[in-house]
């Protein structure tokens, strides 16, 4: 447990002081303002299901982003032989750089609260439980990409081959709900399923199912795990 | 671990998850934290839908860019949609369709008896009317049924376990309606349509028991007594835990004549045995309709209309009932008092529905005196002078059979007392009537109601009855709460939502910046700290 603190604080730390994180994050809250703004006053509903909606597709393009360097730079740089011969175990270092990358961005979505004080201030019968379990969805959506992202990066020691691995990833589970009408019907029910919208629609609106659940739970353990072997694949002959 | 240790190891690891999705997808619960519940559909419509045995194929006729009053419904339909297909096993799909976008969709949208609604809408800076669609296509099995205009959330979960249950030919639950062919003055086609959408109607004249599985009599209300085979019928369908909704008057009126007379008829008197009283009087109620009336003016006669007190507008509910929690204005003609006659040994228990409202009257026989002239002078306000009258009642318990004591109680499959029926009493027919006041819809909503109470549909009682509220952001009426001048109200409201829309562009940002600024300061100044120390 230790060493997964230790991982996660030098990660985060290194995030924090990075100016670029701040660029890039700068921008996503600016997209994330402009966007609410643009719907908010024209809709003149007192939710933030708009929102909602459309943070997943601006993960596709930061949370890819902030992964990309994770264990790529490490590998470029030589430093993961280093952390290596600590007594750390693989996984411990994915899961302390995955538990980064999630604070990270739990941090961020805390910006867009602001949007929520627009909301409370001007609307009335607010669903406060629909808009909480929208931002656990999106955390979920978050750390599904972050695990997807750390996956991408451990696979290559280039940043920009680790970030094009980890958007086509996450790209491809966004965009399969829009193509489903391409599949017959059985392919069709099990690509819907593993499209990340169609779980996160629930959470969205207040609804938690057991089944949302324990499918973004095994993909960030599949991809977590993927990554961990990806990173003791170097230990092999 | 060596490569094939570790792959095996991913390996288990990734079947452990594919199984326990597999799992999932039949052995799933679902919580709504949503306001007021509305995600959750009735255990009745997942019943239903979770029943079907063949694909059933919903059609969502939706434009886009719906005016602003309708913006929120298409997401709406898409929800519940999506939670019907939930549970369905996979034998529900849907599919969302723009009409707008092509025309062919647009004659398929026509064909499948979607027609486009015409709504006035702001564009541009000017009033402008759009076509727009909104409305569903139900198909199972080559057989369709549409739902043309979904105007509101209210009742469409209703309406769409409605079609899906009917198109399934899902076990309906039987309901018979008393019918008198002798009667030319009675017309029931609002209520047979009403109810025959989610209930098997059956038709009776009571001449023989009442068939086996129905679980409900209509009792539209007789001017005469009924023949002792009939009356002996209703007896034992009540004796055997049938239910029973019905609409009695106890005086007839003829509003033209100005004439009422008290119906005399042994169905009293079975009333009467269950502790049902419907007193012979005409309640005259404050809240009224109106009625029209010829008045010479010079040489012409001229059609006006007067209030008429003998037609109450009922908005005085139990609100802790949900047969009438909801409904409003319904409307009666020449009704009478139900009498209480309960007492603490009664074996049957009683709950008002509704009642007219506190400046109310009776008018007694024999000559009931109910000329509209009557209502015009001063005198009539004497009349209002009462407080409410019982209009309409539930009672639920053991019946005692009317028979018990008289020679049809030797008869072999005769049963004295009920266990557990439920009589709904209102004291008007012409209630249902088509030609009374059948045709309003909140009366219509009224049968529906209790039927689902006295049938024991109590989820769709509650569908019914649930309605949503709209979050609305109103920057306007914000301003406006916070005693804003009218006529400021346009440049304030303006001024308002820039600064709004500058700070959620600008703070988040800012604040970001600022944070990451604090934190590279504590930093340096905890790295100098330390620099300074191994100095």
């Amino acid at each position: 447990m230790n060493n997964i603190k230790s991982i996660l604080k030098k990660e985060l730390n290194s995030y924090l002081v990075s100016p670029a994180t701040y660029i890039v994050l700068v921008i996503f809250l600016l997209i994330t303002g402009w966007y609410f703004n643009s719907t908010v006053f024209v809709i003149g509903q007192a939710e933030m299901r708009s929102l909602f909606s459309t943070l997943p597709i601006l993960f596709l393009f930061f949370i890819p982003a902030i992964t990309m360097g994770m264990i790529a730079k490490e590998k470029n740089t030589g430093t993961i032989e280093i952390l290596t011969t600590l007594p750390i175990q693989d996984s411990q270092i994915v899961l302390g750089k995955f538990l980064a990358a999630l604070i990270l961005m739990g941090v961020t979505l805390l910006f867009t609260v602001i949007h929520l004080i627009t909301i409370v201030r001007f609307g009335e019968n607010i669903d406060y439980g629909s808009i909480f379990w929208g931002y656990i969805g999106l955390l979920l959506v978050s750390a599904t990409y972050c695990a997807i992202g750390v996956f991408g990066s451990s696979l290559h020691s280039n940043q920009i081959v680790a970030f094009i691995i980890s958007f086509v990833l996450v790209f491809f589970f966004f965009i399969i709900e829009v193509i489903l009408v391409i599949f017959p019907g059985p392919l069709a029910e099990f690509f819907q399923y593993l499209s990340f919208n169609y779980h996160f629609s629930n959470l969205q609106r207040g609804v938690v199912d057991t089944r949302d659940i324990i499918y973004f739970g095994s993909m960030i353990i599949l991809f977590l795990k993927g990554a961990t072997i990806s990173l003791e694949s170097r230990k092999w002959n | 671990m060596n490569k094939r240790n570790t792959l095996i190891n991913f390996a288990v690891i990734a079947g452990i998850l594919v199984v326990l999705n597999l799992i999932s997808l039949n052995l799933f619960h679902r919580f709504d934290f949503s306001k007021e519940k509305k995600f959750t559909l009735s255990d009745s419509s997942k019943k239903i839908v979770g029943n079907l045995e063949d694909n059933l194929i919903i059609k969502a006729y939706f434009s886009k860019n719906l005016p602003n009053q309708y913006a929120d419904l298409g997401r709406y339909v898409r929800d519940i949609l999506s939670d019907y297909q939930t549970y369905s096993k996979g034998h529900l799909k849907y599919d969302f369709i723009n009409p707008n976008d092509e025309d062919v969709l647009k004659e398929e949208a026509i064909r499948n008896k979607i027609q486009p609604a015409q709504i006035q809408m702001l564009e541009n800076d000017k009033m402008e009317v759009r076509e727009v669609f909104m409305g569903m296509y139900i198909e199972y099995q080559g057989n369709g049924e549409s739902i043309p205009l979904i105007q509101v959330k209210d009742g469409l979960e209703n309406d769409i376990t409605g079609i899906i249950k009917r198109l399934s030919r899902a076990e309906m639950d039987k309901v018979a309606l008393f019918t008198n062919p002798d009667d030319d003055e009675i017309d029931y086609q609002s209520i047979k349509y009403i109810l025959g959408k989610n209930y098997d109607m059956i038709s009776t004249d009571l001449t023989t028991p009442i068939e086996a599985g129905v679980k409900t009599l209509v009792l539209g209300g007789v001017k005469d007594s009924l023949a002792t085979e009939q009356l002996y019928n209703i007896d034992q369908f009540v004796m055997q835990g049938g239910n029973l909704l019905i609409f009695q008057d106890r005086v007839t009126m003829d509003v033209q004549k100005g004439e009422a007379d008290e119906i005399h008829s042994n169905i009293f008197d079975l009333l009467s045995s269950w502790k049902i009283d419907i007193a012979p009087t005409l309640v005259v109620d404050e809240n009224c309709g109106q009625i029209s009336v010829s008045q010479r003016q010079g040489p012409f006669i001229t059609q006006i209309p007067v209030r008429y007190p003998l037609i109450p507008v009922v908005n005085t509910m139990n609100k802790e009932n949900l047969i009438v929690t909801k409904l409003e204005n319904l409307v009666l003609l020449g009704a009478s008092d139900l009498n209480i006659e309960m007492d603490s040994t009664s074996t049957v228990n009683f709950t008002p529905l509704f009642t007219s409202s506190n400046r109310s009257g009776s008018l007694k026989g024999p000559l009931y005196g109910i000329s509209f002239r009557t209502f015009q002078n001063n005198s009539f306000n004497n009349m209002l002078k009462e407080p409410f009258k019982i209009l309409s009642g539930l009672y639920e318990g053991s019946f005692k059979s009317y028979f018990a004591y008289r020679q049809e109680a030797s008869r072999p499959d005769f049963k004295p007392e009920s266990t557990g029926s439920k009589i709904i009493v209102v004291t008007d027919s012409d209630f249902i009537n088509d030609k009374g006041a059948g045709k309003q819809p909140n009366n219509m909503n009224f049968v529906l109601n209790a039927t689902d109470y006295l049938i024991g549909d109590t989820s769709s009682l509650e569908i019914r009855s649930r309605s949503f509220t709209i979050s609305k952001l109103d920057v306007r009426q914000w301003l406006l709460k916070r005693g804003v001048d009218a006529t400021d109200l346009d440049s304030v409201e303006k001024r308002t939502k820039l600064i709004t829309k500058s700070l959620n562009i600008v703070l988040p940002s800012l604040l970001m910046i600022v944070f990451g600024f604090i934190y590279t300061l504590i930093r340096k100044r905890k790295s100098e700290k330390i620099r300074r120390l191994y100095e």
